[in-house]
């Protein structure tokens, strides 16, 4: 009973970093990411293994930490033990993480470069992104595969985008406002740009985000693997209205995908 | 005046006092080491915003719309006019070091004439540029050359006050020692900000 | 020939004016720092209290906030302008003009002085100029909430430019901004005025045998601090003056050609947004760590006086913070990963960034093992500093996600980044500087801080914390974005997550009523607490043999010879279980 005997406090300490341990581990273990829709899967599996590296740390820290209050909480003892420091020590744990950050850190540098340095397959679909406030505009090449020029001289309302009147390559791109329509199991490459200032093209399941930042054309891309509607956010502070500014990304099937496509183009044409 | 008083104007040992303690004691060299220490820490900063700018014209001209701007040549002159206000500075030290306390004052004089000349020259070289047509955001290169032409000339200011002060508060070199201190900790501003304007004609002309 | 008169300044105390207003003695000058530092705290506190509200009742209508701001509450609901001039204006209030000027200017001032056994700092007058320049760039800032049309800065505490830039794209960019530019000039302006003279001060006014490694981590971690400020502010200086050229004087450095903002097309030309970012953080990379580091001091510190035992890895501990200091300079790009910055450079602020999580580790390590073997005194503020450890080191793991730059395209700019930072800057940093409130407090008013309302304090705000951010990572895992007025109008994606947002506004309100304990524990303490004795921790630090409270003259002449580190808790063989810096060693065994 004496070994149980300490303040409140050590107690109290105790008790909030065994709740810490428990509840921050348990939590982790429910999948608070949406389902991954797009071929990015080996950022998925770098965050399933930080989880658990960072996890084993988490638990082995605070927990240790919490145990040692209790611990050492001990008030029978007649002294502190005088312990400056020890050389075999500070190696050990310098040596141990430096390891354990350099693994990940190759495999970070790997990830990135699978996911965003890589050049996209030659096959690949462009899509023109353009952000503005508060809304999104998508911009697909005619059947030629040409993007036409966009001159922010020539925006006007009916030609949000400023699409160049005398680009003959312009003649046939259709554009949508909001409504990104994707075939399924295609790579797609997104030439981000903006008008006005720095927003962010951010899909959370299919773990893109890309700034669109005014005066670059910024590329990504991706494979989207699932249908269905997935909603895109502006992650970039943009101004009075950034929370408004959602857009809807529809994956569908490639026959769907033309049929959409050819039919933005006869609406073109009407006009 | 004993000779060696005049030859030990530099201070002894920094940072350590031997013991690992600073050079401690309500002693002449221990204030005159902590002015050095701020000085240059003053200038550390300096240094970190100028080569904020450096960074910031790199990164600039990298763009499509540099265009190189052509400076007048007074500009050269009146770099030139700096650069001999370092050197007269020079002089008036050498002659309070010999005590003349006449040449002293005559220099450190034309020092701060020289200064004033300088930012005069550079207001004129900004009346020039206007009249060829480069305003402040008329391109980058232009905005940059009155941006940090401005600034260093306002450090420039700074500097000019502190040697009318320097003038004014050794009319009398009562003291000698801190009197030679307080120019040797004015002459290293003054001689870097020569060496910053130096480096930014360079940046300037180069870019 | 005449050598420098010495002013005697001993012995004589000066009016009123002299010595609370225009005082250059430092350890007033901190104190003036730290209770203006603590109200604008209060204010920011406040402005977090009505963000949450917001998140967690999205346009919700609150009749009393309509009566008493009917500008900013029409019908009682917020205007999204409204709120995001609350959370750039907390932002910026909480990084600079809380906890950087409390952490240095405050218990910088105060505390390095009386540490290395100097009188003053070198440059008093700087010093006490310092302070006005700081109260003047608080003011400026305040200001803008009344005298600005278009309100406050409203661009975050980042201000990225355009939208920071151009006066149609948000209103507080209208005149908000460059009150925020010219607030944050006069903040640098005092900032390197602190610094200049906190280096030179640990550098050349050391007492007798005080070495550098003989050094309180405190006064390590502050002399550091100053440094890096030094050294990192001018970038942001540089910014500012730039950007405000651009908005008032019609140059081009951040604003590139083809813009097109509220229906109008820009003449500007060829500038760049990303030079903005990345003049901005290589200041705010540092500055995270300029508010880090002393807290680390202080942990330091106290974790060995209520162990009464040696901080453990005493030069591993420097070596980290110098490492850790000097290494701040090169991973600010890892706030840029999906900036559209070069991603080769990616690849490099990566790296640096998992390695300064090195030193970071070491830190931890060398706390848990202080603990270790020890015989703990749970005291107030060796509670904040326990609980310092714990956020830290749940910061420091959420940030390795955030340096992986592949993770961080999933969590930038999400809650997750938010939570991390409130554990690992807010959080730490906010402990740090209780904990050193409560440990100090006897040396600057010369009474104890109130136990049990301080034990209450911590209790609540401990808790509370870990409720309020910590559910804010899983927000962020599932993608919901920081800056959000109202989360659900428009996404259906977070509707889901919205009973999550109210748990944390319920915490985050307990957690905001719970400082009020704090202030009046601070106030009801300094005028009726407990009268202090001279050393009421049987601390080792050159500060606790001088008398509760300080003499207005530190040493009064006589200053003290060191003879040890500051660290001999429970040193063998001696009498008592701690030996102050000044005790000889012959002298060890015997009276102590
Ligand atoms: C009183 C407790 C606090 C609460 C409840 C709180 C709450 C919040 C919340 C909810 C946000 C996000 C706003 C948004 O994204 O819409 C935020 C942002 C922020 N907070 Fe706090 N905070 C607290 C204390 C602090 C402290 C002590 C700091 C000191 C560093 C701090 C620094 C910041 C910063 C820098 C931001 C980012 C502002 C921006 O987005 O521009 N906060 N805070
Ligand atoms: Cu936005
Ligand atoms: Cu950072």
């Amino acid at each position: 009973m004496k070994l149980l005997k300490r303040p409140l406090e050590a107690w109290g300490m105790f008790l909030i970093f065994a709740l810490i341990v428990v509840i921050g581990t348990a939590s982790f273990f429910i999948k608070w990411m949406p389902p991954l829709a797009s071929n990015r899967i080996s950022i998925d599996q770098m965050m399933n293994v930080l989880f658990i590296i960072t996890g084993i740390f988490f638990v082995l820290v605070q927990g240790l930490t919490g145990y040692f209050i209790w611990k050492y909480s001990d008030q029978n003892k007649e002294r502190s033990t005088y312990i400056p420091g020890s050389y075999a020590l500070e190696v050990t744990w310098t040596l141990g993480t430096a390891i354990i950050l350099a693994v990940l850190g190759i495999w970070g540098v790997k990830v990135w470069k699978k996911t965003v340095i890589q050049a996209p397959p030659p096959n690949a679909l462009q899509v023109e992104v353009v952000a503005q406030q508060f809304s999104w505009s998508f911009l697909y090449p005619g059947p030629d595969g040409v993007f036409g020029k966009l001159n922010p001289k020539y925006i006007s309302f009916l030609n949000p985008l400023g699409i160049d009147p005398k680009d003959s390559a312009g003649k046939q791109d259709v554009w949508t406002k909001d409504d990104l329509y994707l075939p399924v199991g295609k790579p797609v490459v997104l030439r981000i740009r903006s008008l006005d200032v720095v927003h962010s093209f951010f899909v959370p399941a299919f773990r893109v985000k890309q700034d669109a930042v005014p005066g670059m054309t910024i590329s990504t891309w991706f494979i989207p693997e699932k249908k269905g509607k997935y909603e895109i956010a502006c992650s970039q502070f943009c101004g009075r209205g950034h929370y408004t500014m959602r857009g809807t990304c529809f994956v569908v099937s490639n026959v769907r995908f033309q049929k959409e496509l050819a039919h933005l183009r006869k609406e073109d044409e009407g006009e | 005046m004993p000779a060696s008083v005049l030859k030990s104007t530099k201070p002894p040992i920094p940072i350590d006092g031997g013991d690992g303690s600073s050079p401690r004691g309500d002693d002449f060299y221990y204030k005159e080491h902590v002015k050095w220490i701020g000085l240059w820490l003053f200038l550390s900063a300096v240094i970190m915003l100028f080569a904020a700018f450096t960074s910031a014209v790199i990164i600039r001209r990298e763009s499509g719309d540099w265009k190189p701007i052509y400076f007048p040549s007074f500009l050269l002159l009146n770099t030139m006019i700096l650069i001999i206000s370092s050197f007269t500075f020079e002089i008036s030290k050498r002659k309070l070091r010999s005590l003349q306390e006449h040449g002293y004052h005559f220099w450190l004089g034309i020092t701060v004439v020289l200064g004033f000349a300088f930012l005069g020259g550079q207001i004129y070289v900004w009346k020039l540029m206007e009249g060829q047509g480069y305003f402040l955001p008329t391109n980058p290169h232009a905005s940059f050359f009155y941006l940090l032409t401005c600034l260093h000339g306002l450090h420039l200011l700074g500097g000019i006050l502190w040697l009318v002060f320097l003038f004014f508060g050794t009319w009398q070199i009562k003291n000698f020692k801190s009197s030679l201190t307080s120019a040797r900790l004015a002459s290293t501003y003054w001689h870097f900000l020569t060496f910053l304007w130096i480096y930014l004609y360079c940046l300037l002309r180069i870019v | 020939m005449t050598v420098d008169k010495q002013v005697e300044r001993h012995h004589k105390i000066p009016g009123f004016w002299q010595h609370y207003i225009f005082s250059t003695n430092h350890k007033v000058i901190g104190i003036q720092y730290l209770i203006t530092a603590f109200a604008s705290a209060l204010i920011a506190a406040g402005m977090a209290m009505l963000i949450r509200l917001e998140i967690a009742w999205p346009e919700h209508s609150w009749p009393i906030l309509g009566t008493l701001f009917p500008g900013a509450f029409p019908g009682g609901v917020m205007r999204p302008e409204v709120y995001a001039a609350l959370f750039t204006m907390h932002g910026t209030l909480m990084v600079f003009f809380f906890l950087s000027a409390a952490l240095v200017g405050g218990f910088g001032n105060f505390l390095i002085p009386l540490q290395i056994g100097a009188d003053d700092m070198a440059f008093p007058f700087l010093n006490m100029l310092s302070y006005w320049v700081y109260l003047t760039g608080l003011l400026v800032m305040l200001s803008s909430f009344f005298f600005s049309p278009g309100g406050p800065a409203s661009a975050g505490w980042t201000s990225y430019p355009p939208l920071s830039a151009l006066k149609t794209a948000i209103a507080g960019s209208d005149w908000g901004q460059s009150f925020w530019i010219v607030g944050m000039a006069f903040f640098i302006i005092s900032f390197t005025m602190g610094g200049l003279n906190f280096v030179t001060t640990v550098l050349s006014m050391r007492t007798r045998g005080m070495h550098m490694m003989r050094l309180p981590l405190t006064t390590w971690a502050l002399f550091t601090t100053a440094a890096v400020g030094i050294l990192a502010f001018p970038a942001l200086t540089a910014a500012v003056v730039m950007l405000f050229l651009d908005r008032h004087f019609g140059t081009s450095f951040f604003l590139p050609s083809g813009l097109y903002v509220a229906g109008k097309l820009l003449p500007n030309k060829g500038g760049s947004p990303l030079l903005w970012q990345h003049l901005f953080w290589f200041l705010g990379h540092p500055e995270v760590y300029i508010v880090m580091l002393p807290a680390m001091g202080f942990t330091s510190d106290i974790l060995s006086t209520f162990c009464r035992k040696p901080i453990f890895g005493y030069p591993a501990m420097v070596g980290s913070i110098l490492a850790i200091g000097s290494l701040s300079f090169i991973v600010w790009g890892h706030h840029m990963f999906v900036s559209g910055m070069n991603p080769y450079l990616g690849l490099f602020f990566d790296i640096t960034t998992l390695i300064i999580a090195v030193p970071s580790a070491i830190k931890t390590f060398n706390w848990m093992a202080t603990l270790w073997e020890a015989k703990i005194q749970l005291r107030t503020p060796m509670l904040f500093a326990l609980a310092f450890v714990s956020l830290f080191v749940t910061g420091g793991l959420s940030g390795i996600f955030l340096a992986m730059a592949p993770a961080d395209i999933q969590l930038h700019d999400t809650y997750f980044v938010i939570s991390h930072f409130h554990f690992i800057m807010a959080g730490a940093s906010l402990f740090g500087i209780f904990a050193a409130t409560n440990f100090w407090f006897p040396k600057m008013f010369g009474r104890m801080m109130n136990e049990t309302l301080g034990k209450f304090h911590f209790w609540i705000t401990f808790i509370t914390y870990y409720c309020t951010f910590f559910p804010m990572m899983f927000l962020g895992l599932h993608g919901e974005m920081r800056r959000l007025y109202d989360p659900v109008q428009y996404y259906t994606m977070f509707k889901s997550l919205q009973p999550i947002n109210v748990f944390i506004s319920i915490n985050a309100f307990a957690l905001g009523a719970a400082q009020l304990v704090f202030v009046f524990n601070f106030f009801w303490s300094m005028l009726r607490g407990e009268k202090a004795s001279a050393n009421p921790w049987n601390a080792n630090g050159l500060e606790w043999t001088l008398s509760s409270p300080l003499p207005y003259e530190n040493w009064e002449g006589n200053s003290p010879e060191v003879q040890r580190w500051p660290y001999d808790y429970s040193y063998p063989g001696a009498a008592k279980d701690y030996l102050p810096q000044v005790v000889p060693e012959q002298a060890a065994a015997g009276n102590y």
